[in-house]
């Protein structure tokens, strides 16, 4: 195995959760997120030579997973060998009672609007102010604005 | 002040309800690493060869306008204003497409990159509208020339003409085609942002 391949799925072993959520939170079906999850590393692989560390890794995977969750085609039919994500939990099935909670939270997510999704989903990743601003493309006090809206948003959802 | 109490329980139901997804992940492989790498890098090298086809397409088109003097006669100024012609197409596409390249994807923020995308669908409007003039313009020219160099043998003429318009037809089906899946997809990303 060659060097960067050591890198990239030394890489993929530390954040693979982390791109999973992300790719959850912008799917439909189990399907998506499998593709969706397949393009991210797809995106990670071409990058890793203009990755030149200028930024936190953990930002620029973020950076990268949420964009390609913006332009991921859905309507594509998808060609060639794919990568099957081996997950035992079935997210999307609303009769376990065990992901009823996780469930009701992706569907109250889902039903924000993209950057509003992207930003709650950084918030509730813990990422700080500065970093969800840098990554997303607005002022911190902007962010912090939004975050009010959000939150009263997902209020209501509830209710 | 009842209402901020609520909205501080609620985010912090929802971070609760984010870490027992966390957590829930925390015990699953999700993905064999090994067997990624290895599709992941053949998909890469897939990527590679469709530029590179693509590449080797345009260039193919590019030497085969010498063709048209040699098949029907055509006037070098054609040849050469063909060929001109689809070096500046091919620059604007590059040009264009370039400005949506997949490297913004790790270096811009998610509203920088969805504005490129809103520049980009502006831009691919106006340069389908200069497509189009500059397309009817050139068969148009191509229909003359075929015409006064084949005026020796009636049913060449006719015969080249017609192959001429239904390849033309062709290719605008094919182009408005392609030209709608782009648009498509930038109105797809467009509307998640406006949503």
């Amino acid at each position: 195995m060659k060097a960067d391949e050591k890198f990239f799925t030394q890489l993929i072993r530390d954040h693979k959760r982390m791109i999973y959520t992300v790719c959850y939170m912008f799917s439909k079906d189990q399907e998506q997120v499998n593709d969706l999850f397949q393009d991210v590393c797809i995106k990670i692989w071409n990058g890793l030579e203009s990755f030149k560390g200028q930024s936190d890794i953990k930002t620029w995977i973020y950076r990268i997973a949420l964009n390609v969750c913006l332009n991921f085609d859905k309507k594509e039919k998808r060609k060639g060998e794919r990568i099957q994500l081996d997950v035992n939990i079935n997210l999307y099935d609303e009769q376990d009672s065990k992901n009823l909670q996780v469930g009701q939270l992706y569907k109250r997510i889902n039903r924000l609007g993209l950057v509003d999704r992207g930003i709650i989903l950084l918030w509730l990743e813990g990422l700080s102010y500065e970093e969800i601003a840098d990554i997303i493309g607005i002022t911190p006090k902007n962010l912090s604005v939004k975050l009010v809206r959000i939150r009263e948003q997902l209020k209501q959802m509830k209710n | 002040m009842e209402n901020e109490r609520e909205i501080m329980a609620e985010m912090a139901q929802l971070k609760a309800d984010y870490q027992e997804l966390k957590s829930e992940l925390e015990k699953q492989q999700i993905v064999n690493e090994n067997k990624l790498v290895h599709i992941v890098g053949r998909k890469a090298g897939d990527i590679r060869k469709v530029k590179f086809t693509e590449i080797m397409c345009a260039a193919l088109a590019f030497t085969c306008c010498p063709s048209f003097h040699y098949s029907f006669g055509a006037d070098w100024w054609f040849v050469y204003a063909t060929a001109a012609m689809m070096a500046v197409c091919a620059i604007v596409s590059f040009v264009l497409y370039g400005r949506v390249d997949a490297s913004h994807l790790f270096t811009k923020s998610l509203l920088e990159y969805s504005q490129s995308i809103k520049r980009f669908r502006r831009n691919m409007i106006n340069w389908e509208r200069i497509g189009y003039v500059l397309m009817i313009i050139w068969v148009s020219v191509l229909g003359y020339q075929i015409w006064i160099h084949n005026s020796e043998e009636q049913a060449v003429r006719y015969l080249t003409l017609g192959l001429m318009l239904l390849a033309a037809v062709t290719g605008a089906i094919i182009g408005y085609r392609l030209f709608r899946k782009v648009m498509d997809t930038c109105d797809d990303i467009i509307s998640q942002i406006e949503e």
